[in-house]
């Protein structure tokens, strides 16, 4: 309702203009701003600080939601599970690694994938818990609103499409068959996991009711997952890190300096013996390193301070959380100034205190191959609604460039010496060239483990490289990693892509 | 129910649409655009209140709703309907008593009022019904007092804020009580309380009334504020309650600069204040957690960084739209009711309407330097500017904080955290603006008279 306007009389123009000002009231803005200087600074800077942070908000809200409502801490979604069905899991060529069948999960691949896809009942492991949220993400479509409302149907989740592929993944179930031990294959330039498997493994459709049976199996531990969480002393392939330490101080001079084997080195409280007290003769670094000569490297005890290779093994992540969005174990590195002569020998050729996962390996590996740089391993390639449409995706990441270049290169060219002439020229092939390092790794039990570390490229450049990290417990006598690594590579030759 | 999951899940759309609406018209009565009047003020005014009304009778439905037990509902319909009551008795009030200009930046608070409130209610009924106490005591405040306050508010007074401000920094030290570490509430006859909310309005009307006078500062002047200001730092400090700390000191150096015209010194202020606040790091263990939490929170999730992590899920997680009124999780949030209300209403109604309520205080902001372009005396702008520096800077403390913009720091959102003491002095700071809009007002007709 509009105020009726009082009529003005005319009258002589001095008493007009009084009115006029009486029904305008003045505005002293002028007198203001020479009064007081800033105010309209002080006003802009009120505005700007709101400004930020809408500005901010938006920004969050538009880029960084998706990383924040599928990390694997976020709780959230779980309320959904009562109202949700939780999407299917496939690998990387559509074989289906997990559905639901009338309200119980089931997995068509039983054991193959146990630890990998891992199980959602009885807590969440694997890649059931890392994408737990986009398993359970309510797909909030016009049809679904109207079938959860009026048919009381619940609403679906996303199907999650893991980088797995089946065929190593068999492969290397395969290749271990009875033996305990853990394999990862991944991609280096993307960090794209083709394989983890972990043995001894389970019937995931079973869990409930084998749950007591197989927690209670301490001896052979069906559970854990060996390719992140198996600890393990690394033996002959922490020969890596510490060839890496002894390059990065002396640069090209390291291959100057030569050692003559004759099978055995004795310290100030220890005698440390090749592998069958082998006498490898005069050796520089990169023929010990092939033939995994553990005098040569016991030596460099002296010749390289073990500030260096602490230094170097944290830079290549030991001691600390991977870059790695599963649950898995942290590699250790413990060697202190106060340490025996023995342990620090022990600690150069990868026994001591040390302790490293497939995982780790498979990493450094992988870094190793691709120049030094680490690409974030991942399992989670994309999400995609029922109908198929792809509703996230997740990109290589970049890590870090944990090896300078001229280092990785070096190094990769000891880890060819070893396939060409050394401890795994068993893996030699026609038209991948293969490199790494062997290892046997003392244990408590007396039964050396076996392991092997490294990487394959196609010649021809017609598909990406792979790297890989085996370990197979016990498996010391005859070398079975490398059997494993063998079946491994026969998959790559045979891949196309 | 899976109809009312519908209508929880389409009451989303619904709360964004009405508060979009609400903030356009809220913004047309904005200096830079009342060019673009859309209607004549009284309509929009009722318009406002259409759209509040919705808002907040759709949210008392769903929490109503979604209540099994009928005495709990009986009880959140009776709250809902006192406070609806409330919002409309002053609006009606304030059309009564021909004060129309104000009412947009009522319409402003309560639209953050409302929303504080339905996301209390939904947190914890008791404490929403304590809160509500306290809308009642801040309302009748912020509506009676002006009468009252051309007795007090006058430049002349300067001793006696000096005198309230000395008494509410040092009334902790005589009957404080220690709340999570920090030595900053007062226990006076059952009721809790926080004393550095009323000084910091005293403050702020004791700086504007020592440096209100002349145009030209004597250094005596600058200095006699600055070691009352000092003092006051010292105490809070020592109370540990670095939040108020820190919103002192930027409203002093706000005032200052106001004050003296010459940018430098607050500039200086601002660099010695960098100073203290990495002396704070070094001295205050806290601090460091606060400081590291910020940095880089997703290291320690379950620990130091488990506040700043749920914040950021709450209000990453449902995009937009939210997750729908009682079908979010706010309450993992730690401090979800006084803190963090910011990411628990924009987990639940979305981060759409986080930016809507974002606006509402700029809008409250955008009002206050309106009023002061109004102000003839020096007193009273900086009266003015001071209390806008207040809400732009406890705002910006505590959401940029909640956003991990700066580090979290221990301070409430003005008007939607649970806080008596916080909302009743936000109520009253508003009422002190609407106060000195209406003195100026009169002073501008009467000057026009006297020709």
């Amino acid at each position: 309702m509009t105020k009726k306007k009082e009529k003005i009389p005319f009258k002589p123009i001095k008493e007009n203009a009084k009115i006029y000002q009486k029904s305008r009231p003045k505005k002293p803005i002028t007198s203001l701003e020479n009064n007081m200087r800033y105010t309209g600074l002080v006003g802009g800077m009120y505005i700007s600080l709101f400004m930020l942070l809408i500005g901010y908000l938006v920004y969050f809200t538009a880029f960084k939601q998706k990383q924040i409502a599928t990390h694997p801490y976020n709780t959230r979604l779980n309320v959904m599970e009562e109202e949700v069905v939780r999407g299917n899991i496939y690998d990387a060529n559509g074989e289906l690694l997990a559905i639901n069948k009338e309200g119980i999960r089931y997995y068509p691949q039983g054991n193959l994938y146990a630890h990998a896809v891992g199980y959602a009942q009885m807590g969440k492991t694997g890649m059931e818990a890392v994408a737990n949220t986009q398993l359970l993400y309510p797909d909030y479509s016009f049809t679904s609103l109207f079938k959860n409302a009026f048919q009381n149907e619940k609403f679906e989740g996303r199907n999650v499409v893991l980088t797995l592929d089946q065929r190593y993944q068999e492969a290397a179930a395969e290749a271990l068959g009875d033996y305990k031990g853990g394999v990862v294959v991944l991609e280096p330039s993307t960090g794209k996991v083709k394989a983890m498997y972990s043995s001894p493994t389970f019937n995931p459709n079973n869990l409930k009711e084998n749950w007591e049976e197989l927690r209670q199996d301490t001896e052979r531990s069906p559970l854990v997952n060996r390719a992140t969480s198996g600890l393990y002393p690394p033996g002959s392939i922490f020969k890596t890190l510490t060839a890496l330490a002894f390059l990065e101080e002396k640069g090209e001079n390291a291959y100057d300096f030569t050692y003559t084997c004759e099978g055995e080195i004795k310290g100030e409280d220890y005698t440390i013996q090749c592998y069958n007290k082998t006498k490898h003769g005069k050796v520089d670094l990169k023929q010990a390193f092939a033939v995994s000569c553990n005098t040569y490297f016991v030596k460099l005890t002296q010749e390289m301070p073990i500030e260096n290779l602490k230094a170097m093994a944290e830079k290549c992540g030991f001691n600390e959380v991977l870059a790695f969005d599963m649950d898995h174990a942290m590699s250790r590195y413990q060697l202190l100034a106060s340490d025996t002569a023995f342990e620090k020998a022990a600690t150069y050729i990868g026994q001591g205190k040390t302790l490293v996962s497939p995982l780790h390996m498979a990493m450094l590996a992988g870094a190793i191959a691709n120049d030094g740089i680490l690409m974030k391993p991942y399992l989670l390639d994309r999400a995609t609604n029922q109908k198929g449409t792809d509703k996230m995706k997740v990109l290589p990441q970049y890590v870090s460039a944990i090896l300078d270049e001229k280092l990785a290169k070096q190094m990769q060219e000891l880890m060819r010496q070893v396939v060409k002439e050394g401890t795994g020229s068993k893996l030699a092939r026609k038209n991948i060239q293969v490199a790494g390092k062997t290892g046997t790794a003392q244990n408590e039990t007396g039964k050396d483990h076996s392991w092997f570390m490294g990487f394959a490229t196609a010649l021809d450049n017609s598909k990406e490289p792979i790297a890989f990290a085996i370990i197979v417990e016990n498996g010391g006598k005859g070398a079975k990693a490398l059997d494993v690594t063998n079946r491994l590579l026969q998959v790559y030759e045979k891949i196309e892509e | 129910m899976a109809y009312f999951n519908l209508a929880i899940l389409l009451s989303r759309a619904i709360f964004a649409g009405f508060s979009l609406l609400f903030i356009i018209v809220a913004y047309s009565f904005m200096q830079p655009f009342t060019h673009y009047a859309l209607g004549h003020s009284r309509e929009k005014n009722r318009f406002l209140y259409l759209c509040l009304t919705f808002i907040h009778l759709g949210g008392i439905a769903i929490l109503a709703g979604k209540t099994t037990d009928v005495v709990a509902r009986v009880a959140i319909l009776r709250n809902g309907l006192i406070v609806f009551i409330l919002m409309s008795l002053t609006l009606w009030l304030l059309r009564f008593w021909r004060r129309d200009k104000e009412i947009v930046l009522w319409n402003l608070v309560f639209f953050l009022m409302d929303m504080g409130y339905l996301m209390l209610e939904r947190l914890d009924h008791d404490l929403a019904t304590k809160q509500i106490i306290a809308y009642l005591l801040g309302v009748s405040f912020a509506l009676v007092l002006p009468s009252l306050f051309s007795l007090v508010i006058r430049a002349s007074n300067r001793y006696l804020y000096l005198g309230i401000l000395l008494l509410t920094m040092l009334l902790p030290f005589i009957a404080g009580d220690t709340i999570l570490g920090a030595k900053n509430w007062v226990n006076i006859a059952g009721l809790r309380f926080q004393p550095s909310e009323i000084g910091k309005v005293a403050l702020v009307l004791y700086l504007a009334a020592l440096w209100g006078g002349k145009k030209k500062m004597t250094f005596l002047e600058i200095l006699q504020g600055s070691l009352v200001v000092a003092i006051a730092l010292g105490c809070l400090i020592i109370q540990r309650d670095l939040g108020a700390a820190l919103l002192y000191y930027m409203t002093f150096l706000v005032l200052l600069l106001l004050a003296t015209g010459k940018l430098l010194l607050p500039l200086l202020g601002l660099g010695l204040g960098g100073l203290g606040g990495v002396m704070g790091y070094f001295l205050f263990s806290h601090v460091q957690v606060r400081v590291e939490a910020w940095q880089n929170p997703w290291q320690d999730i379950t620990g130091s960084g488990y506040q700043v992590v749920q914040g950021l899920f709450a209000m990453g997680t449902w995009g937009w739209l939210g997750s729908g009124l009682t079908r979010g999780t706010p309450s993992v949030i730690p401090f979800a009711s006084t803190d963090y209300i910011f990411p628990a209403i924009c987990e639940e109604f979305g981060n759409f309407m986080g930016i809507i309520l974002l606006l509402c205080y700029l809008g409250i902001i955008l009002q206050t330097l309106q009023i002061t372009r109004r102000q003839h005396k020096r007193f009273e702008l900086l009266v003015t500017m001071g209390i806008g520096a207040l809400f732009t800077l406890q705002t910006f403390i505590i959401l940029g904080g909640v956003l991990k913009i700066i580090p979290l720091t221990g301070i409430t959102t003005p008007f939607m955290s649970a806080g008596g003491s916080s909302l009743v002095v936000s109520f009253g700071m508003i009422g002190l603006l609407t106060y000195l809009s209406y003195q100026s007002r009169k002073q501008d007709i009467e000057e026009g008279e006297n020709d």
